[in-house]
């Protein structure tokens, strides 16, 4: 088994007065959902532009997940239909998909990387971590981007989304990364020494943020109501 | 170990073509279009669609239009089938049992009540978000009923959801990260992807014409696939995953980039995972959907790597397009017409000859540019 160590994390908080970092031809037909992931990874690059040249150079797969995906975009096409109001928006439809967000992280930083959208719902944070380091811990991925987000929605549109992005490598950097042990299915029993971060959906419907003030908690037990229980340590 | 190849010992179809191999293979050899005019959506679309006969399913009319309800019936049903031919959850740990689904349009049901419901409220919609509007409500809905506990995922990037689950479940496999996976994918027709696709002005009316100099659009299905992945079974293979590669196009929200440039760097980077050259590849299941943007692309870049289009075959025209789960449908239906190969080579004038083993490739490419190409082998059993 390999190693995975975070050599990278950031979040960010977009919001409608925010200026994007890096200006792209899609600025004002993006959502608040996919500002906020482009401007997590440019947040990223402009802080460590040496970690992100060298996820480049090993073509470093991006996993991706947002409980709710384009709620604003979603919201747009469903009340069209319900007030049959159409046809709908056909911006609004492409930009309701699940995987939009990655579609202009991709196109406005010119990424060609492998990049897989999913859905994990209250665990969409925890599940992403999961997949993109098993695939290191086997040996299939050397380094991987975790990019997890949501859309803050008000009555009729998105008033804010906030994005964190976690670059794993099989290699430590000499900055004092934190080393993951594991993070897989589990329960309470596998703390012994000392408790873990709690986080259970039934308290919140938002999914928890794996970064805490910038890193992740070294203990870390989140549950859904579907009882599905993901246990996390980093040393 | 990373092992070369993952068996495949199981396959539940969810289609208008049937639902097991054989059934499916016939239909599509036979040429037998399940696109039809009179379906459920008749009044607001006009375009014929794929659709499953609901009736089969036990399906009652009143649910018909409830997509997700339709989606959890059918899903269930084609892992129960699955479940009794391969006795999955009789020879592994539920722990050991990975489940990878590509689906995009589970939860749209969700998404409508949560906004009628804040209607007749002032509060802003994020107190109205529950489960049911995730793209994973339908693998919770088959977690609550079937006993897999193993690494689970669901995967929504667009068309090639499915091809991604399936991609993701190999490695997963082959690497011993699971010891076993259910995969494939499911995706049911609703009102979000009717009048979305309308929007786009890419249905065709009429039967679609994949890379047809006439076509005019896609047509669209529904239903879904899953398949067992094993490394050792003492079930007989079905066909074998040898490999695959995910790109991203980087290039616009719905159009392929010119010439289909990552198009081809996709099959080229899924050949070279395999260890395979084109000249070695039997048949090919081409993403195909009938619009002007994507079959030109499509073409080029298949020309270019295989030398021609004889081996290339575009069975969106017979099914329609399952999006978030065409690339399982069209898995089945690879390794449908390598199991058959004889009789669809002499259907297209192509010469056979005896081989120990044929090989397929599928592709998927979805919005978003989000593109996977799988590779398949049968003959070896």
């Amino acid at each position: 088994m390999n190693r995975v160590f975070l050599i990278g994390a950031r979040s960010y908080c977009w919001t409608p007065d925010c200026q994007m970092i890096k200006p792209t031809g899609f600025d004002r037909r993006m959502t608040a959902l996919q500002k906020a992931v482009v401007q997590v990874f440019s947040s990223l690059e402009e802080q460590r532009p040496e970690l992100i040249a060298l996820a480049r150079h090993h073509n470093a797969p991006i996993f991706y997940s947002s409980a709710y995906g384009e709620s604003s975009a979603m919201l747009q096409v469903t009340q069209a239909i319900m007030d049959h109001d159409l046809p709908v928006s056909p911006k609004e439809f492409q930009h309701s998909v699940q995987n939009a967000a990655l579609a202009y992280l991709t196109m406005t930083h010119s990424m060609h990387h492998p990049s897989f959208a999913l859905s994990g719902g209250y665990l969409s944070g925890d599940s992403c971590l999961q997949l993109a380091s098993q695939r290191i811990f086997h040996g299939l991925d050397s380094l991987a981007f975790v990019i997890h987000a949501h859309e803050y929605m008000s009555s009729s549109r998105a008033e804010h989304a906030q994005a964190e992005i976690l670059l794993l490598s099989n290699q430590a950097t000499d900055a004092g990364d934190f080393e993951l042990e594991f993070c897989r299915p589990g329960s309470m029993r596998d703390f012994i020494n000392e408790a873990p971060q709690l986080f259970q959906e039934q308290k919140t419907w938002l999914p928890p943020w794996l970064l805490h003030l910038g890193r992740p908690h070294s203990n870390r037990l989140a549950s859904s109501l579907a009882g599905e229980s993901l246990v996390t340590r980093w040393i | 170990m990373r092992l070369d190849y993952v068996n495949i010992t199981g396959m539940s179809i969810a289609s208008a073509q049937g639902r097991c191999l054989e059934s499916l293979g016939r239909s599509i050899l036979q040429e037998q279009r399940a696109l039809t005019f009179s379906h459920r959506y008749a009044s607001s679309i006009k375009a014929p669609l794929g659709s499953l006969k609901l009736e089969e399913w036990d399906i009652a009319p009143e649910l018909s239009l409830l997509s997700d309800q339709v989606m959890r019936r059918v899903l269930q049903s084609t892992l129960e089938k699955l479940a009794f031919e391969t006795r999955v959850f009789d020879r592994y740990q539920p722990e050991d049992i990975g489940f990878f689904l590509g689906t995009t349009s589970s939860g749209v049901d969700g998404f409508f009540s949560a906004l009628n419901a804040q209607r007749q409220s002032a509060e802003p919609l994020n107190h109205f978000l529950s489960p049911n509007m995730q793209q994973i409500w339908i693998a919770h809905q088959m977690r609550d009923l079937f006993p897999f506990r193993g690494p689970f995922f669901t995967f929504s990037s667009s068309c090639a959801a499915a091809a991604q689950a399936i991609g993701q479940a190999f490695d997963a496999v082959r690497s011993g990260f699971c010891k076993v996976a259910i995969a494939g994918g499911i995706d049911i027709l609703n009102a979000v992807t009717l009048h979305g696709f309308n929007a786009l002005q890419i249905l065709d009316e009429d039967f679609c014409r994949p890379f047809s100099p006439e076509r005019k659009g896609i047509n669209l299905g529904e239903g879904g696939a899953l398949f067992l992945l094993e490394n050792q079974s003492s079930l007989p293979t079905l066909a074998r995953i040898h490999g695959y590669a995910a790109l991203s196009e980087a290039h616009h929200m719905v159009q392929p980039a010119p010439e289909g440039i990552w198009m081809k760097a996709t099959m080229e980077r899924a050949l070279k995972n395999a260890g395979w050259n084109p000249a070695s590849i039997d048949y090919i299941n081409a993403h195909g959907t009938g619009t002007q943007g994507n079959d030109a692309a499509e073409s080029l870049a298949i020309h270019s790597l295989f030398g021609g289009h004889e081996r290339l075959h575009a069975s969106k025209a017979l099914t329609g397009h399952y999006l978030g789960a065409a690339g399982a449908l069209e898995a089945a239906i690879t390794i449908a017409m390598l199991r058959n190969y004889p009789e669809w080579a002499k259907q297209k004038g192509l010469a056979t000859h005896h081989r120990s083993e044929l090989r397929g490739l599928s592709n998927s490419f979805g919005f978003g540019g989000s593109n996977v190409s799988l590779l398949f082998s049968t003959g070896h059993v």
